[in-house]
């Protein structure tokens, strides 16, 4: 066959498979109801199989299915109508096993009345235009042919086509009107870049902790803190880990001279070879050198000819060559092994073999993941999963690599004893204390401002809790509700109200009692900003100037972002420099437009587009065209 | 200039149609939907971002078509298009002059009276007019800047040698050039030779430059960096099929110095996220064929692939 008429029929079935997308077997008219009852259809959950019904032929063709009004005047959808659609959809789009519901037939039949209602609709020239039969002639009858065979008419292709077509144009349409405002971009910009001007007090773990030195914990607290704490506990655990004998053979590492000499014993011919390298196609594939690879996909501008073209085959005919003449040398090993007892068997065993012997010792999860990563990702699960003093259950293969393994012990990780440890956990225990009684004091800060705010808010607080219990009560009488537990819900949302109406009373005031409270303290309260919202900075750690340290926490903090002018922040602990804050905003500004950068424009415009084509998108599901025209079911 | 000839086409296509060859409506729409610069999202498909389109060349196709379907039922459709393209390329008065003569000519056509927007308070034509009113309203009051369209330079080609094969990249004339100079600068410095591909996503993308990958640790791997670090070069630049794009690592605000993707996907959503600084312009199928071979549990290919070294433009 000439590469002129084999590009023909490549093209030719292309173009059938696209002119005829999916089409289902079978009668159209039939269904695929005609499995006996009570059988569930195969491949559908038992749940399902009530809901995925086949659409049966109605009994009466004009009974009325429902109502839709579209440019302004009411439509009627009558049954036969609605099974007409599922005619047309069904060789296209039904599925074996999963036959067409009825509201994805709705959801067509309605968008199609949305689209010709707004000119989308295809004209005849249009439809010509679009229909593979006229457009292509030199195919024409092999496309008449096809679709004779799947019992779809003309004009129910030509249908399908036009009608899904002014669909995908009124949904097109809808696309390009994608217009996002500057106004939007900016209120979208201006959310992230408010600048703030922030006070704020430093409870710094550091600072505590050459007191601490002063006195050293006894051993009874260090014993405690051992106890009680799970992450010095993770931090000196014991890992998990296994001791196993790993036996390895790698067919690239067999000597020339070795090969040479088998070969000389052993002839492998083309069809053997072919053999090997199909039922090993996708594992040596993956293995052609990557040096070597370029050869598979000459370039057009360096003419190659015919002899020098090269196929996967050719490219690993060596390869191949080598693991069928060695081939059996792990697998003797492997039937070997089972009748092995120790390490020292194991490793003569691979000696004999001409194997690589690998003894694990211990190793943790880490080790083996990084030592030898080339026997694959879950080698230290399998040895692990499997039972000591087992082998494998086969030889593996991972990348050019065949290995087994016989696993003699395995250890779960567990905690050492406290003595094993005492000497190391001071210093953990020093931090621990430090950061706690910093965080303490600044606890003991908010109680002091909290503590006066409640002073002089009791009694506007009792008054809001007495007026939550009649609202409740109030609300409960007119609802007439009997239920225990709905007018518990009753009073529990207004008792939440008044939760909030306090919390912001509260809120209101606590900055001057903020301020009363750090000058009665003597504290000393730092300021930082103007600054917007920026990105936490990673190497905290690496800053020495606490000044720069807490700029660079407070700068990045959500909760400040949340916070609006004149706010008291509840403590902000920043775990990587052991300090804890509270901070009181000062000022909040809206960020001038001029300061918006081109860049930020543009991202923040693109995130308003992907948002507008979400919504876009989201229009026309089923629920939404419904809702559009006003679908009443009869 | 740009201006003049956005408005004789209008012109041009507002106006009568004399001496033009009658072509037949159905054939202009199917044209006009062909030349549509963005098309409805389908599961899987990337959107189509403003920045990435050719407003200008989108503005001229259409009105090109436009001239063509004076008097005909394409003449509607085509002039909202037209609008819609005119609005996204910043010229909002014409924008504005297109949806209200839609308005004026075809008063009673779907687009001004059935087809609502989004929210279902306004038709299509009269959401784009008032779009534009709001548009000119702000752009009256601020200055809104645009990022200029970029354009690859042809002279900066250069040959990147990989185990797999030589490919051929080409800078930006207009954006990254930050990035461009990092780059070459690293690549005389042999910086990049003998490194080795340390992360491979089948069909998606391939990342190679760092450092660590000198040496047999792949722990280490994807960890280094050339110790400096680079400000974002954001541009209208899109992350298609066959872009290198400067890594930005999870979190981290700037650029990585040296570790690059190349990207074997259109992935619009890392526009404006990682700094796209050059092309592919020959030789992407040997990194697609590069991405698919089997990785390790460090998604490195477990057939070491390297970069063997980057010959610089001459100029």
């Amino acid at each position: 066959m000439t590469s002129i008429a084999l590009r023909a029929v490549c093209l030719l079935s292309c173009l059938i498979l696209t002119a005829v997308p999916t089409l289902a077997q079978g009668d159209p008219d039939e269904g695929i109801g005609d499995r006996p009852a009570g059988q569930p259809t195969p491949g559908v959950r038992p749940g399902h199989a009530a809901r995925l019904q086949p659409i049966q032929k109605p009994t009466d063709p004009n009974k009325v299915r429902g109502s839709y009004t579209v440019a302004g005047e009411t439509k009627t959808l009558i049954e036969g109508d609605f099974y007409a659609a599922y005619l047309c959809l069904k060789p296209h789009e039904e599925k074996p096993n999963r036959p067409l519901q009825p509201q994805r037939i709705l959801e067509h039949v309605l968008l199609f009345a949305e689209a010709t209602s707004m000119g989308f609709a295809l004209d005849d020239t249009e439809k010509d235009l679009v229909n593979p039969i006229k457009t292509n002639k030199q195919f024409e009858s092999m496309l008449r042919k096809r679709l004779e065979q799947q019992g779809i008419s003309e004009e129910q292709y030509v249908r399908y086509i036009a009608e899904t077509r002014a669909i995908q144009r009124m949904k097109n349409w809808y696309a390009n009107s994608v217009r996002v405002r500057s106004s939007e971009v900016y209120d979208l910009w201006k959310r992230d870049n408010f600048l703030y001007r922030v006070a704020y007090l430093d409870f710094s773990a550091a600072d505590l902790i050459p007191k601490l030195k002063e006195k050293p914990p006894t051993p009874e607290q260090l014993e405690q803190f051992w106890s009680t704490n799970p992450q010095v506990q993770n931090k000196y655990r014991n890992p998990t880990s296994v001791t196993a004998d790993l036996v390895i053979f790698d067919p690239t590492s067999v000597t020339e001279e070795e090969i040479a000499r088998l070969k000389g014993s052993r002839k492998i011919e083309r069809a053997e070879a072919l053999e090997h390298f199909i039922a090993n196609r996708d594992r040596l594939v993956k293995q052609i050198p990557s040096d070597k690879r370029p050869q598979l996909y000459p370039r057009k501008d360096k003419k190659v000819s015919i002899e020098k073209l090269v196929t996967p085959f050719m490219l690993l005919r060596s390869q191949i060559d080598r693991e069928i003449l060695v081939g059996d040398r792990i697998s003797t090993a492997f039937k070997a092994a089972a009748t092995t007892t120790n390490s020292a068997d194991i490793e003569a065993l691979a000696k004999t073999n001409k194997l690589q012997h690998i003894r694990l010792k211990k190793a943790s999860r880490q080790e083996v993941a990084t030592e030898h990563a080339k026997l694959g990702p879950t080698l230290f699960t399998d040895l692990f999963n499997a039972t000591p003093g087992a082998l494998g259950t086969e030889v593996r293969f991972f990348g050019p690599l065949q290995f087994f393994w016989r696993l003699e012990d395995k250890s779960v990780s567990s905690l050492p004893p406290f003595d094993d440890v005492a000497d190391k956990i001071t210093d953990d225990w020093y931090e621990f204390e430090a950061y706690h009684r910093s965080q303490a004091s600044a606890k003991a800060f908010l109680e002091k401002v909290d503590a006066k705010v409640r002073e002089q808010t009791k009694e506007r607080e009792t008054a809001l809790d007495a007026q939550a219990v009649i609202d409740g009560e109030n609300e409960i009488r007119s609802s007439g509700t009997k239920d225990e537990r709905q007018k518990e819900a009753i009073r529990q949302k207004h008792r939440t109200l008044a939760d909030h109406g306090k919390r912001k009373l509260r809120s209101e005031i606590m900055p001057e009692h903020f301020d009363s409270v750090v000058a009665a303290e003597g504290l000393k309260l730092k300021e930082v900003g103007p600054f917007s919202f920026s990105f936490a900075q990673r190497n905290r750690t690496e800053i020495s100037d606490p000044t720069k340290r807490a700029e660079a926490f407070l700068t990045s903090s959500y909760q400040i972002k949340a916070l609006g002018p004149g706010f008291v922040s509840p403590i902000l602990s920043d775990i990587v420099s052991r300090t804890h804050y509270i901070a009181k905003v000062l000022t909040k500004q809206e960020p001038p437009f001029e300061s918006m950068s081109t860049v930020d424009y543009h991202q923040r415009k693109m995130a308003a587009e992907r948002q507008a084509m979400f919504t876009s998108n989201y229009m026309w599901t089923l629920f939404q065209v419904q809702r559009r025209l006003g679908w009443k079911d009869k | 200039m740009k201006t003049l000839n956005t408005i004789a086409l209008v012109a041009l296509a507002l106006g009568s149609a004399v001496g033009q060859d009658k072509v037949s409506p159905g054939k202009l729409m199917i044209e006009l939907e062909a030349a549509l610069p963005r098309s409805a999202p389908t599961p899987g498909q990337p959107i189509a971002f403003a920045h990435a389109i050719d407003w200008e060349a989108k503005t001229e196709k259409v009105g090109e078509i436009l001239s063509r379907a004076s008097g005909t039922k394409v003449e509607p459709h085509a002039l909202y298009i037209l609008g819609s393209c005119l609005y996204n390329s910043g010229e909002i008065e014409q924008a504005k002059a297109t949806y209200e003569d839609l308005k004026t000519r075809f008063p009673k056509h779907p687009l001004c009276v059935t087809a609502k927007d989004q929210k279902g308070e306004k038709t299509l034509v009269d959401r784009g007019i008032e779009d534009c009113a709001d548009e000119l309203l702000f752009r009256s009051k601020y200055k809104v800047r645009m990022l200029p369209k970029p354009e690859l330079d042809p002279d900066s080609t250069t040959t990147m040698h990989l185990t797999v094969g030589d490919v051929k990249i080409q800078f930006y004339k207009n954006a990254a050039l930050e990035h461009r100079k990092n780059f070459l600068k690293l690549a005389k410095e042999n910086y990049y030779d003998r490194l080795r591909v340390h992360r491979i996503i089948p069909g998606h993308l391939v990342q190679v430059g760092c450092p660590n990958t000198r040496v047999v640790d792949p722990t280490k791997w994807g960890r280094g960096g050339p110790g400096h670090v680079l400000k974002n070069e954001f541009s209208r630049v899109t992350h298609k099929r066959g872009t290198l794009t400067m890594w930005r690592g999870p979190g981290r605000p700037q650029s990585h110095g040296s570790q690059f993707q190349i990207l074997l996907k259109d992935q619009p959503h890392l526009d404006f996220v990682q700094t796209p600084f050059a092309e592919i312009v020959e030789g992407v199928e040997l990194v697609d064929n590069l991405s698919r071979q089997t990785r390790n549990q460090y998604e490195a290919p477990v057939n070491e692939c390297f970069i063997n070294g980057i010959a610089t433009p001459k100029k």
